[in-house]
């Protein structure tokens, strides 16, 4: 895997970050529309529970179609979903990322990221942190990316987490 | 073994029943350190708890670690296929002796100084005896200290850490036609609890949650979201709330079952839908493969159709279990102010995988920590325990359904105290129960 960088390479490298840079953005931001449309009709959205287990015979966090994120989004967009009322304040940081080009025109990538969440009810603030890595699938539609599959594992995926109302 | 009992609370005062004010109990309950202490002794020490199922150590050696009340235990099927609660602390400096969540092992080694206890409980090797000298512990004086009361009902394991006290049985009273019920619906008439299981913690006393499960009047508010976009699920056909809303809400009742137990009864929601009902707790489109495998077993169609009414019912089993649509539900209290919720899917033996996977689709849609439900219940938890801080009126009045309530036969024909389902009447079931015990009666 250890290639000499090309001119071309390095386009396209600058282009998928942008891509995961951009989305970690629209995530942070409740950007829930803009968020939505990064997905392609064949969005599988996965966050497991248990490491190396199987979504159809094992519990996860969630495990998401199309219609599923789109049923998802409906009830974040809403101001009555109250685990994110008010909305939580979201900083994130995405690293690591490794791009692996597949015949097929698409690409690969693993990243790591780092979210600090702040919560403020009435007399309580909470600052929570959350980290794991993101595993997505990319496919070129025209001149944009858009995902096809994206696995999220939480370091503390089967542990005891409080509730998780923001978009990883 | 135990903590003694202080009795430094007076829980009638606490939580009191009268004429004048009807029933009221106060918020001190959720926040006092002592009471918290006092819980753990007299209900989670000394009283039946809910440990684990069967199918979670299928076979000689499993074993899961648990925690009672605020002990770290080991819930494990010995090398001699008996099932035992061991306490998870080594004899020697009472280290920790097992530090994995789940696994096969006929030993649990301490690390500190190396001895090796079996998962029978005995002391299978202490390192270095000859040190003790004249004061070698006698054989059998030094194995981890094991839970002496075990009693299993279908395959859910309740533990006790008093030699002596209420019969098994005695405490399940009535919540076991309620498992029962529930249990009936797999074709093979057991569930299976081996597909993992989500913990979701917040910042707030264990008995919120005790309370809410049987709280039908919250839903349509704190769950409005969820239920809009289960009704908006067209595409999930029968989904779990797709034909519900006003009709769950108008006739489904509230039962005290006595000794704690109690149920948001939805019979008579599913009796009004008929046979095409969410009948396996909530995935509504493979009816007929469960209802003639049961009808099949039970050689009854009838019998069929009237288990698959239980579906929907919100079952609380004093303390810590619950069972509810797709899964089994326990409250791990971990300190005054934080809880942690462990969900269990629970799948139905001898259904197919299809039905099996829907019904985890279904429970994780809704649960866990970024279910369309569950994080909303937590939020509402964090917000009454914030409450708990002003002082200037401690008291909660829970009057609802008080003057209404009546003795009704539930479907297994035994009487219950019923309300319909915007009563308090199992908030009431509970708390009383909960006098009880902590009152040391
Ligand atoms: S503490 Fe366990 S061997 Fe010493
Ligand atoms: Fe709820």
């Amino acid at each position: 895997m250890n290639k000499v960088a090309t001119a071309e390479s390095m386009d396209l490298r600058s282009e998928i970050e942008n891509f995961l840079y951009r989305e970690a953005r629209l995530m942070d931001q409740h950007k829930f529309e803009e968020w939505e449309a990064l997905w392609s009709d064949r969005a599988v959205y996965w966050v497991p529970c248990a490491h190396d287990s199987d979504p159809m015979t094992e519990v996860s966090l969630i495990y998401a179609n199309r219609a599923g994120i789109s049923l998802r989004l409906g009830r974040m967009k809403s101001k009555a979903m109250y685990a994110q009322d008010p909305r939580s304040i979201c900083s994130r940081v995405v690293g690591n990322i490794e791009i692996y080009p597949r015949d097929d025109g698409g690409v690969d990538t693993y990243s790591t990221f780092n979210i600090t969440e702040f919560k403020r009810r009435a007399n309580i603030t909470r600052q929570l942190t959350w980290s794991g890595h993101s595993e997505h699938q990319l496919s070129r539609h025209g001149d944009e990316w858009l995902m096809d599959y994206k696995k999220v594992t939480l370091i503390n995926s089967d542990g005891e987490i409080p509730a998780l109302g923001f978009l990883v | 073994m135990l903590t003694p009992t202080h009795g430094y609370t007076q829980y009638d005062e606490l939580i009191q029943e009268d004429p004048e004010f009807g029933f009221r109990i106060n918020h001190h309950l959720y926040k006092d350190e002592e009471v918290f202490q006092e819980e753990m002794d007299r209900i989670f020490y000394k009283g039946w708890v809910y440990i684990g199922h069967e199918t979670e150590i299928p076979n000689p050696n499993d074993f899961v670690a648990r925690v009672m009340g605020q002990r770290p235990v080991i819930l494990c099927r010995g090398e001699d296929n008996e099932i035992r609660v061991l306490e998870n602390k080594c004899r020697h400096r009472g280290n920790t002796v097992c530090q994995e969540q789940r696994g096969n092992s006929k030993f649990f080694r301490c690390a500190y100084h190396g001895w090796i206890y079996s998962n029978t409980g005995g002391l299978a090797e202490m390192t270095h005896p000859s040190a003790y000298g004249e004061r070698l512990p006698a054989e059998g004086e030094l194995d981890l200290l094991e839970a002496p009361r075990i009693g299993v009902h279908r395959g859910f394991i309740f533990a006790s850490l008093a030699a002596e006290g209420q019969p098994f049985e005695e405490y399940l009273g009535r919540a076991a036609d309620y498992i029962d019920r529930y249990c009936d619906l797999a074709p093979d008439g057991e569930i299976d609890l081996s597909a993992g299981r989500h913990g979701v913690s917040y910042e707030g006393n264990w008995k919120m949650q005790m309370e809410n499960l049987t709280d039908a009047y919250h839903a349509e508010f704190t769950h409005a979201t969820a239920l809009a976009a289960f009704a908006a699920n067209s595409s999930a056909g029968k989904g779990k709330f797709s034909d519900r809303g006003d009709l769950e809400d108008e006739i489904s009742t509230m039962r005290d079952l006595g000794g704690g137990h109690v149920v948001l009864d939805g019979f008579e929601l599913n009796r009004a839908q008929g046979e095409n009902l969410q009948f396996t707790g909530s995935t509504g489109t493979l009816t007929e493969e469960i209802v003639g495998k049961i009808a099949e077993r039970e050689g009854s169609r009838e019998k069929a159709v009237w288990l698959t009414h239980g579906g929907g019912s919100h079952i609380t089993v004093f303390p810590n279990l619950m069972i509810l649509w797709d899964a089994v539900r326990t409250i791990q209290p971990v300190s005054l102010h934080k809880t942690v919720i462990y969900y269990h899917p629970a799948q139905l033996k001898g259904a197919s995988q299809e039905i099996n996977t829907a019904r985890i689709m279904a429970h994780q849609a809704g649960f866990g920590p970024a279910g369309f439900l569950a994080p909303d219940d937590m939020e509402m938890f964090e917000r009454t325990q914030a409450g708990t801080i002003s002082d200037t009126d401690p008291w909660v009045y829970l009057n609802r359904g008080l003057s209404t309530q009546r003795l009704e036969k539930d479907d297994f024909g035994v009487e219950a105290i019923t309300s319909q389902y915007l009563g308090e009447t199992t908030q009431r079931g509970v708390w009383r129960h909960y006098k009880k015990i902590m009152s040391g009666e």
